[in-house]
């Protein structure tokens, strides 16, 4: 039986272990995301041209997160949601296909579906569907601290891509920065 | 500790009048309580500020260098210091300084959470944060549990207030899974017999259920808030008569219930914006359950209640007299007859008292 107090170092190993586990868990998940998940680049368009690095991370928007997308009826704020793109006109660029509440492999195997979470719905006018605002968790992008204006001067006028790993089920990460064809310095997964 | 030295003094008073002391057995008392309270209440109350402090310095650190190290030494160094804390702990408590432990598993959990932040900025995550809070708050209360820290538990109870906030606001509806993370803590608590931290928990359902007025039925179930409260309240009465061995239970439910019809009376008052002759209503209403606190408090020896009422009896008089009830007129007579009622009560309760002195003289003599 453990005793149950500070003074017993199976008890605090117990706890060192699980939060030890508890965040190891989330680095691996990541890292077989990063590793294992198909690779699609998606341009960037910044949220606020004139600053975007604010402090130390930069808001990233998506063409495919832009503008609100019509929504089943069933649709809460709040709820999981699954979005499958299909490749725009220009490499890159990547337009809304559909949106389901169920994740389901895309038929055409040029489109991925990606998982996100519904961030607001908008009251339906009339007899429009009611559309939705949806984060994947892809919005941020952290940066070393007080290299933000360098990037930012860097940036300026050029294009910005982003490298994301889309897992099985959707899940997405952020794999890279990619300014002007160049892709930002990375570093090992681990 | 500040409330023990309190009661002691009161208590030395009556003891040294009943002949049960010693003048040289109080002093040592007195000392003794004095040097406790210097050392252990000071030295273990800074040594929490400084786990937390200690924790900052930590995560800023290696956030402002962050980008600087290879990411396996970024861990290495966040689970390093974990385990440094929960050991420094587990090295304090072999020692019998167990205040100084309770801040070092304080300072882990602190780690914990941190860690769980710098790995998602790590890998630039931008999920849902509400999510990291409850990770977090389930990684306080196994440190609370397994290492009987009441600190810790008190953190935990925290942050699942916190998660259970963000997640009303985000899905902006009722959250009702927030009951099940509060009653584990709330089990914990009543587990280790810490009464502040039921205190806690107390507090925070009581939050959790005046925020059902502003979310049900499209924000205007301040009714069924005010309901609630009187329930829980009428539950403390009855439970006094079933379980008298557990008064000091009894009459925490009594004042959270009374915040809570308070709560919701207030709610419906002065957000609601009643008819004239409902708002009236509700005010007289209002001052009679608080007037009645007071008596209750003063009756049964609870301070609580005894303080609720003073305060809220002076926030509603306040709150009534800022909101316009018609002409100043109608005002100038809602206070006059409010003022007689209470000078009636007031002259009332004078002769119990005088009344309860004499029988309790009749009863010595």
């Amino acid at each position: 039986m453990i005793k149950l107090s500070p003074t017993s170092w199976l008890a605090i190993a117990i706890v060192a272990l699980v939060q030890t586990v508890a965040l190891a868990s989330i680095v691996y998940g990541r890292v077989s995301l990063l590793k294992d998940g198909r690779e699609i680049v998606a341009e960037v368009i910044p949220v606020d041209p004139r600053d975007i690095f604010r402090g130390d991370y930069v808001i990233l928007g998506y063409g495919f997160t832009r503008g609100e997308i019509p929504a089943p009826e069933a649709t809460n704020q709040g709820d999981t949601i699954y979005v499958t793109l299909k490749p725009g006109t220009a490499e890159g660029q990547w337009e809304v296909a559909g949106l389901s509440l169920t994740h389901t492999q895309p038929a055409d195997p040029a489109q991925v579906v990606l998982k996100g979470i519904v961030s607001y719905v908008s009251n339906p006018v009339g007899n429009e569907p009611r559309k939705v605002s949806v984060r994947y968790g892809i919005e941020s992008y952290f940066v070393p601290e007080g290299t933000g204006r360098e990037l930012e001067q860097q940036v300026r006028d050029k294009k910005i891509s982003a490298v994301l790993a889309v897992g099985k089920s959707g899940e997405v990460a952020i794999k890279a920065l990619v300014i002007d064809g160049k892709r930002l310095a990375e570093q090992p997964l681990l | 500790m500040w409330s023990y030295r309190k009661r002691i003094e009161r208590d030395l008073a009556r003891w040294r009048e009943a002949g049960w002391v010693t003048p040289e057995g109080e002093v040592a008392i007195r000392q003794d309580v004095e040097k406790g309270v210097r050392t252990l209440g000071l030295a273990n109350s800074l040594a929490i500020l400084s786990a937390v402090l200690i924790g900052f310095a930590v995560m800023s650190f290696v956030a402002s260098n962050w980008q600087e190290m290879p990411r396996v030494l970024r861990l290495g160094m966040l689970l390093a210091s974990l385990w440094a804390s929960y050991g420094l702990a587990g090295a304090l408590a072999r020692r019998g300084m167990s205040g100084f432990a309770h801040a070092a598993i304080l300072l882990g959990v602190a780690i914990f959470g941190g860690s769980i932040m710098l790995i998602s900025q790590m890998y630039h995550m931008d999920g849902n944060v509400a999510d990291a809070i409850l990770l977090w708050a389930a990684g306080a209360l196994l440190a609370g549990v397994v290492l009987r820290s009441n600190p810790a538990l008190a953190f935990a109870m925290v942050l699942v207030t916190v998660w259970g906030t963000m997640e009303a606001l985000r899905l902006d509806k009722v959250f009702w899974l927030f009951l099940i993370p509060w009653a584990i803590v709330a089990a914990a608590f009543y587990w280790q017999r810490w009464r502040p931290g039921i205190h806690l928990a107390g507090l925070a359902l009581t939050g959790f259920v005046v925020s059902l007025g502003y979310r049900l039925n499209d924000g205007h179930a301040h009714g069924l808030v005010v309901a609630i409260g009187l329930g829980v309240m009428a539950a403390s009465i009855a439970g006094e008569r079933l379980r008298a061995d557990l008064p000091a239970l009894w009459a925490g439910v009594l004042n959270y219930g009374l915040v809570i019809v308070l709560a919701g009376l207030w709610a419906l008052q002065f957000f609601e914006s009643p008819p004239l002759d409902v708002f009236t209503l509700l005010a007289v209403l209002a001052l009679a359950i608080l007037i009645g606190a007071i008596f209750w408090g003063l009756k049964t020896g609870n301070r609580g209640a005894l303080w609720l009422g003073y305060i809220g009896f002076s926030v509603e008089i306040l709150a009534v007299y800022g909101e316009t009830i018609g002409t100043l007129l109608d005002k100038s007579l809602f206070f006059l007859v409010a003022g007689l009622i209470v000078a009636g009560l007031a002259a009332l309760a004078y002769r119990l008292h005088t009344r309860g002195e004499a029988q309790a003289k009749g009863a010595l003599s």
